[in-house]
């Protein structure tokens, strides 16, 4: 009975090599994992690019799939129930790596096979056009004096936001852990929250809040990008321009489930390098403002391994990590 | 003058032939989307976005707000036959909607649900018209603070929703507030209550635990008298399938109030339609001469809290379009689509784009209209499910209850929970202890703690921030009244009636 089992193994393998060692491509319509609800950037960035890997006919038959819950961790959960399945692929976000890093989840991007980076998003400090804070001199010089004397409005302790606060405060010196946090379900209700000055300050992805800065209600502070960025943000100086060395992005990537073959990887290395050399890609960045950072799967492995190693020193200052 | 122009081009462009077509497919669909449970107009309307890419921007928005407005039509029609709500928002019409089935009358609660979505839905539509800009500044005035005491004026109101005994209505309430506890807490990120269950992080989903104490619970009970032999006869229809005069008249009120409160409540970003069905179906009660029929099938808390859910959408759009900010999840999926489209929703939107504004906010008058005399003809369709026999109807309602359970989160925990959920409703029934303020609790709980501890953040631990703006004292004054009134109102009868003696 064994040998019987052996000889199939064995056949099952001899048939299987020839197309992992050629060529593989999707036979079955794609799911595109989004780990979060309809609404917000993770479900606008699969919406994008399922779209475009349609539009631009390189794969067949695709839908999108939302599996919220538990900070994406229900969605890699999914993805890994497909495991060594190429027709699975899912957005990647920050708490991919520090929802591991807090203890809030047990699995990270090394439980999955990391496809492609696509994009970077920067943090933006804002304020109320009368607000007091003057600058982002200023707002360093305060919280440095009295972490607790200006509020900041954010939408998960840990979350992005708060993790590029406690960056900028611990590296000018300040006392990061005390800062005043007041934690909002959306992003949405805490541009609400700032406009309305129930808030301080709001740092908080570009997109949300440009709109208002704009129309004269809100005052950029300072961005997370390493450089100076251009257009609509041409004068709104970095945290290095200020003198802190701080310097942050949340990025959005693909990653496949565990277990894939090197024909499937490779497959979809090809794929998102033409979707993202598309001129209907470099739209959605520009409208959505999102920064072009693409790296293949290869490299985005390494990002993700430095990105972890930054993202843990960070969480540790605020106490979190765990 | 400006602005009465571009809401005359506003209607050329709502009434373009292809712009028509748009509504009506929008709101076709939306109906649909709203009959059947768990699917709501967010899944709907994400599902529209590739179709509508390389659209015309201002059609694509006139069909995803069609989804919008037209599925709160739908959501009271299962919940009014089979006690399962199809929208979060329909929860309260499955109380004295289903009491009214049981009565014979589903007729007439599907016809005033539909007429009281169209008025209230208008009145939602004119609110947005003429108060859009103006409104803006007062949902920004409302913080954390602000949020809390309008909460508590909401949970004061639970003593309307207790039946007979005080206690019984106590334990239904605290039972909704360990419920909402459970999940990460959002402001120091940690889990609480979640049992090591990885889908408990986000909390109990609300629907899940609706759909399982009405729906499952009904099932149960009728699965106990076909057992016994007492099951009561299949529910027919009696007298007209229309209103009455009678019925008419009583819910001309609660509609029109309703209409406003939803409106008001739509536009305060952290509130949503739910809670204006709530707020609407317990300011009814409280005004009603008779309060003792609702929970036993009062059309006025049918009439009021569809129409509050209706008029909450046109609320919803007030801060969408001058702020850019979503109140929910099928705002926030209609922001994404604006953005991709290239359109940047906000305090620039009425002046960059007023043709695509003001197409979209009239296409809703079109919309409301297309709705009514596309949902009136079918009550007779719908009402025939009350021919089904038992054998059959039971079964139906589990397997539409468990896939609109499962379409919420794709989650086979929540098919357990509604289990759950339909054994503690049907426990909650035989020993009488009423489920509305178990819901009530549920909606408000979650929130109301969120917001007492972000504004003590704020102040850093200082309780003047309650009583620190108009708006947070008007509310405990009325939070006061509200909780004081039935001790005062008795009192002063009795001393009335000591001055007639002397």
């Amino acid at each position: 009975m064994k040998s019987i089992f052996r000889a199939g193994f064995i056949a099952g393998l001899l048939a299987a090599m020839p197309s992992w060692a050629q060529e593989w491509k999707p036979e079955r319509n794609v799911e595109v994992i989004v780990p979060s609800g309809p609404g917000g950037g993770t479900d606008k960035t699969g919406r994008a690019v399922q779209a475009l890997l349609q539009n631009l006919k390189l794969i067949d038959r695709s839908v999108v799939v939302n599996k919220p819950g538990a900070g994406g961790r229900l969605g890699m959960i999914y993805l890994n129930q497909h495991a060594g399945d190429g027709h699975f692929v899912s957005v990647s976000t920050v708490p991919l790596l520090t929802n591991h890093i807090t203890g809030a989840s047990n699995l990270t991007y090394t439980d999955v096979t990391p496809l492609a980076q696509l994009f970077s998003e920067y943090i933006l400090f804002a304020v109320r056009a009368d607000s007091p804070v003057k600058d982002g001199r200023d707002l360093v010089a305060r919280l440095k004096q009295d972490p607790q004397s200006l509020s900041f409005g954010v939408t998960a302790i840990g979350g992005t936001s708060h993790m590029v606060v406690g960056q900028v405060i611990g590296k000018a010196g300040g006392d990061a852990k005390r800062l005043k946090m007041v934690v909002f379900k959306s992003g949405g209700e805490v541009t609400g929250a700032l406009l309305g000055g129930h808030v301080d300050v709001v740092p908080a992805p570009v997109a949300n809040l440009l709109p208002h800065i704009k129309a004269g209600k809100l005052r950029a502070l300072a961005i997370s990008s390493p450089q100076r960025l251009g257009g609509d943000l041409a004068a709104v100086p970095t945290w290095r321009d200020l003198g802190v060395d701080a310097s942050f992005d949340t990025w959005r990537g693909m990653v496949g489930p565990r277990g894939m073959t090197p024909a499937q990887t490779a497959f979809w290395d090809s794929a998102f390098a033409a979707m993202t050399r598309s001129e209907a890609w470099k739209q959605d960045l520009a409208k959505n403002y999102w920064g072009d950072n693409y790296l293949g799967s290869s490299q985005a492995k390494a990002y993700l391994d430095r990105e972890y190693k930054d993202f843990r020193a960070i969480l540790g200052d605020l106490g979190l990590a765990k | 003058m400006e602005t009465l122009t571009h809401i005359l081009n506003g209607f050329a462009v709502a009434t373009q032939p292809i712009n028509l077509w748009y509504t009506f497919l929008g709101v076709f669909m939306g109906t649909i989307i709203g009959v059947l449970p768990g699917i709501g107009p967010s899944a709907g309307i994400a599902l529209l976005i590739p179709i509508t890419y390389g659209m015309n921007p201002t059609s694509a928005l006139i069909m995803m707000a069609g989804i919008y407005y037209g599925a709160k039509y739908g959501g009271s029609t299962t919940a009014i036959l089979i006690r399962t709500p199809g929208e979060a928002a329909s929860v309260m019409t499955s109380i004295d909607g289903y009491e009214m089935a049981k009565k014979g009358r589903a007729g007439a609660a599907l016809a005033v649900s539909a007429i009281g979505s169209f008025i209230a839905g208008t009145i939602g539509v004119i609110g947005l018209t003429l108060f859009a800009v103006p409104l803006t500044s007062m949902a920004l005035k409302f913080g954390p603070a602000e949020y809390f005491t309008l909460m508590l004026f909401a949970m004061t109101a639970v003593s309307t929703l207790t039946g007979k005994s005080p206690a019984k209505g106590v334990i239904a309430t605290i039972l909704g507030l360990m419920i909402a506890t459970i999940g990460i807490d959002l402001q120091s990120g940690q889990a609480r209550f979640t049992m090591g269950i990885p889908e408990f992080q986000d909390g109990v989903g609300f629907v899940v635990v609706v759909v399982g104490l009405f729906a499952m619970a009904e099932v149960l009970r009728g699965l106990e008298g076909i057992f016994r032999g007492t099951s009561a006869e299949a529910m027919k229809i009696r007298g007209k399938l229309w209103l009455t005069r009678e019925e008419w008249r009583r819910s001309i009120g609660p509609i029109w109030r309703g209409g406003v409160i939803g409106f008001v409540v739509g536009v305060l970003p952290g509130a949503g339609g739910t809670i204006a069905s709530i707020m609407s179906y317990t300011t009814e009660k409280r005004m009603s001469k008779h309060p003792e029929e609702f929970g036993h099938g009062a059309i006025e808390g049918v009439a009021g809290p569809e129409a509050a859910n209706n008029s909450d959408t046109a609320g919803a759009l007030v801060p969408l379009l001058t702020l850019g900010i979503p109140g929910g999840g099928a705002t926030a999926v209609m922001l994404g689509a604006f953005i991709m489209y290239g359109v940047q929703p906000g305090p620039l939107l009425f002046q960059n784009r007023p043709d695509l504004v003001w197409g979209l906010i009239n296409s809703m008058y079109i919309g409301n209209v297309m709705l009514v005399i596309l949902n009136l003809p079918l009550i007779g369709l719908f009402v025939r499910l009350l021919y089904i026999p038992q054998g059959i109807l039971y079964p139906m309602i589990v397997a539409i209850s468990a896939i609109g359970a499962y379409a919420i989160n794709g989650s086979v925990v929540d098919l357990w929970l509604i289990l759950l959920f339909g054994v503690i409703g049907y426990i909650f029934d035989k020993v009488d202890i009423p489920v509305a303020p178990l819901v009530l609790s549920l909606v408000l709980g979650g929130m109301m703690e969120q917001s007492f501890r972000q504004a003590m953040t704020i102040s850093g631990g200082d309780l003047k921030i309650f009583y620190g703006s108009v708006i947070t004292v008007t509310l405990l004054a009325m939070s006061a009244i509200s909780v004081l009134l039935p001790f005062i109102i008795p009192r002063l009868r009795a001393m009335g009636s000591k001055g007639d003696e002397s």
